[in-house]
């Protein structure tokens, strides 16, 4: 089983991590315009978190999803299905969930 | 018209230059660097305390030519390539002095460097440690959880701070307030060399004028962060030191002589002594701020200003400048758009003597015209 990311970011810098928290481990990172993936382990709590930041107006997208698909990940797709989060000015913003397989 | 032709011929001389190495663009810290012919001690002067144009302390984002004029002295042409991928901007830049009679801008010659040209090779690196502390991240989710409840949220997941600063309740954002949203911040390393030309006359028996091109290297490294955390943000602070070589002329002379038996006489201005060579340190402060000013078809028109202070250990002399940039509009994604045009105001004065030079000594003044590009059509921030 493994999740797969994609981002992208225009006029501003994203960061997305994915961590391992009985491990303490970041066991992905994907920065501004990057597409990764990385194997999961079930049982495992698993940190999924992201930010963004700019000085002037920007927009982002992250897309994710986990494969074979699993009822504890239901399809990521934010802001929302293919929509981009468009910040008008600065900002300095993120989120985050935890999950586990 | 004749400028438009100046600023094509510099941005054609550097397309070789980007063909080749494929790495590109941005800006070179230009204070204290030597970038004049011998002749002319008050140019000298300023332009080895004044940036011309363009960024300092920290690199432009935005591939560039850009051309300013200081009056009577001259104009500067530049161009700036750049390459943003993985947080790591690499820029190389081309500035090429321009005096006040010249026709045209030469940055390469047969043997390489025009004098009075100035390239340079930049490195920027972007760090960021954005990950929320567990504790933050867990205050996060309860407030989450608290906020989807009441607005029957169906995907929770899909909330940021943001929102829940924005539109949650009391508990809600003081759940969210205390969190620590860190910003970047910039580590920027510049190297360039600056070619110059010097003629003078070392004989006083024989007035023989001879010439001699140097090349004067310049390093710098500077750290700029953004000022505020949080919503509200739009400025910098940046440090920085340079260190800086440069060749001084020696003293300029005016000759009278005799012409002939006509009983007429001619004057010869010349310069004694060979340059010397000087190395300089200098610290600089620069901060940095875009103030939103109009709105103007939906696209944010902007007043930036950037002061900065230098002040040289070596030479004991102290520089403030104060560039007001107008920027006109960005478009959606955050270019910005069009020319952007302003004005630089310098102050320049000797610390040495304890008495700081009158506004009228020490007071310089520059226009700037510059056009943001996009070499790469791949441009990333």
């Amino acid at each position: 089983m493994e999740i797969i990311v994609e981002t992208k970011s225009e006029g501003g810098h994203l960061v997305l991590y994915v961590h391992d928290t009985v491990n303490d481990k970041r066991i992905l990172i994907l920065r501004d315009n990057a597409a990764g993936r990385i194997m999961l382990t079930r049982g495992v709590k698993y940190r999924f978190e992201w930010r963004v930041w700019s000085l002037q107006s920007a927009s982002y997208h992250i897309y994710a999803e986990v494969v074979p698909s699993h009822p504890a990940f239901p399809l990521f797709d934010w802001p929302e299905e293919f929509q981009e989060a468009l910040y008008k000015e600065a900002h300095n913003d993120g989120g985050g969930f935890y999950f586990t397989l | 018209m004749k400028k438009n032709y100046l600023i094509l011929f510099v941005f054609l001389c550097l397309l070789p230059n980007y063909l080749l190495s494929q790495v590109v663009d941005n800006s070179v810290p230009q204070e204290l660097i030597d970038t004049t012919l011998s002749h002319d001690k008050e140019q000298l002067q300023t332009a080895k305390f004044y940036s011309p144009f363009g960024m300092n302390l920290l690199s432009n984002f935005v591939s560039n030519i850009s051309l300013s004029s200081a009056f009577n002295q001259g104009e500067n042409g530049k161009v700036e390539l750049k390459y943003n991928d993985n947080w790591l901007t690499i820029g190389l830049m081309a500035d090429q002095k321009i005096s006040s009679e010249a026709s045209e801008a030469t940055l390469l010659g047969l043997q390489g460097l025009s004098p009075g040209t100035t390239v340079g090779l930049s490195l920027q690196k972007l760090f960021w440690r954005a990950s929320v502390s567990n504790s933050s991240f867990n205050n996060f989710q309860k407030a989450k959880e608290s906020y989807a409840a009441r607005n029957n949220i169906k995907d929770p997941r899909l909330l940021t701070y943001q929102e829940i600063l924005s539109r949650g309740n009391e508990t809600e954002r003081k759940l969210v307030r205390n969190i620590m949203l860190r910003s970047p911040f910039f580590v920027n390393v510049n190297y360039a060399i600056t070619k110059t030309s010097h003629t003078y006359v070392s004989d006083s028996t024989s007035l023989l004028e001879t010439s001699r091109e140097h090349l004067a290297p310049s390093f710098s490294v500077s750290v700029g962060m953004p000022l505020n955390t949080g919503e509200k943000f739009n400025s910098y602070l940046a440090f920085g030191y340079n260190y800086t070589v440069s060749y001084a002329s020696g003293n300029e002379v005016t000759l009278i002589s005799p012409f002939g038996t006509s009983g007429n006489f001619i004057s010869q201005d010349i310069v004694f002594g060979e340059p010397v060579r000087q190395s300089d340190n200098i610290v600089n402060v620069e901060y940095r701020s875009n103030i939103k000013v109009a709105t103007n078809n939906d696209k944010s028109v902007f007043l930036g200003i950037a002061p900065l202070a230098s002040y040289s250990f070596d030479t004991e002399r102290l520089a403030i400048s104060l560039p007001v940039y107008f920027i006109n509009g960005v478009t959606d994604d955050g270019k910005p758009t069009g020319l952007q045009g302003g004005l630089r105001i310098g102050y320049l004065t000797s610390t040495q003597s304890g008495e700081f030079s009158s506004l009228k000594e020490g007071l310089t003044t520059q226009l700037i015209v510059s056009v943001p590009f996009d070499v790469f059509g791949n441009l990333k921030q």
